[in-house]
């Protein structure tokens, strides 16, 4: 093994990276329990996948790394079911997700409705972030991962297309059409106006 | 480009300007349309609060968390059992 067993001590790891890992869990899961449990799940990965660690990276971004796939794994398998249908359409081959919310001559096909009156104490309810992150889980992943990005994590555009290494263009493109999703996810599964 | 959009531009423009911002043409054409078309006014609006709301909540949690003691114990434990198992 190149490495002594010194510089992969897990002990460690959870001693000078665990708040990190947490604090980046949480903001994705919103939830503390969840958070920790992908900590503990990222530690035993990377514990069990030493041998595959080549220090060139650095420690922190490894786990980070790890980190990352833990959590998209997490939001595919925990919330495959809750919300199935309205709102949000995969990205086919063929139309885009515009066609899907807009007719031939550009009109809206799936009309904005009327929220509650006071939309902004019903978004800061609990257990509407339950509902935001089951609609975002559905969202196709790089529409997922942009609006993670730029909308929880806070980053801008310019930090958002280094991060996904994307232009600004596709950096907007993906943005708008997640925002068109998650609006109409959040109105159907929150709002509870989705037939009219 | 005609001063007319469709609803299709308009909410396309309304992401845009959260982003950036906006030519005075664009901002012109997005804020007539806007006066004729209640869904376009809408859906300015409502992803203007979800925003919103997703800032208050950034506030609230995440930045100066950190694992407590129990996890930390709880994880550590853990650990213990895989690396003796090894």
């Amino acid at each position: 093994m190149e490495h002594d067993e010194h510089t992969l001590d897990p002990h460690r790891w959870l001693e000078c990276h665990g708040d990190t890992l947490y604090r980046y869990a949480l903001r994705r899961t919103s939830r503390a329990d969840i958070a920790e449990d992908l900590v503990q799940e990222t530690l035993l990965a990377a514990w069990r996948g030493r041998n595959a660690f080549r220090g060139m990276s650095g420690e922190r971004t490894w786990l980070m790394g790890i980190l990352k796939h833990k959590v998209d794994d997490h939001f595919r398998s925990a919330y495959r079911h809750p919300v199935e249908d309205a709102g949000i359409e995969g990205e086919g081959q063929g139309g885009s997700v515009e066609d899907v919310f807009f007719d031939d001559r550009g009109h809206w096909r799936v009309k904005p409705q009327e929220w509650a009156s006071e939309p902004l104490a019903a978004l800061e309810a609990e257990g509407f972030w339950q509902v935001l992150l089951e609609c975002l889980a559905k969202l196709p992943e790089h529409q997922r991962e942009s609006f993670t990005l730029r909308e929880i994590d806070g980053l801008d555009t310019e930090q958002l297309c280094k991060e996904l290494s994307l232009s600004t263009t596709n950096i907007y493109v993906l943005l708008h059409r997640a925002r068109l999703q998650m609006r109409r996810c959040l109105e159907v599964h929150w709002f509870g106006r989705g037939n009219e | 480009m005609g001063m007319m959009r469709n609803c299709r531009d308009v909410a396309r423009l309304l992401s845009c300007a959260e982003e950036t911002s906006l030519r005075w043409r664009e901002r012109w054409a997005v804020r007539v349309h806007q006066l004729f078309c209640v869904y376009c006014r809408r859906y300015g609006r409502q992803i203007v609060l979800l925003r919103r709301a997703l800032v208050r909540r950034r506030g609230l949690r995440g930045d100066i968390a950190s694992l407590d003691a129990p996890a930390r114990e709880r994880i550590q434990a853990v650990l213990n059992k895989s690396q003796q198992g090894k």
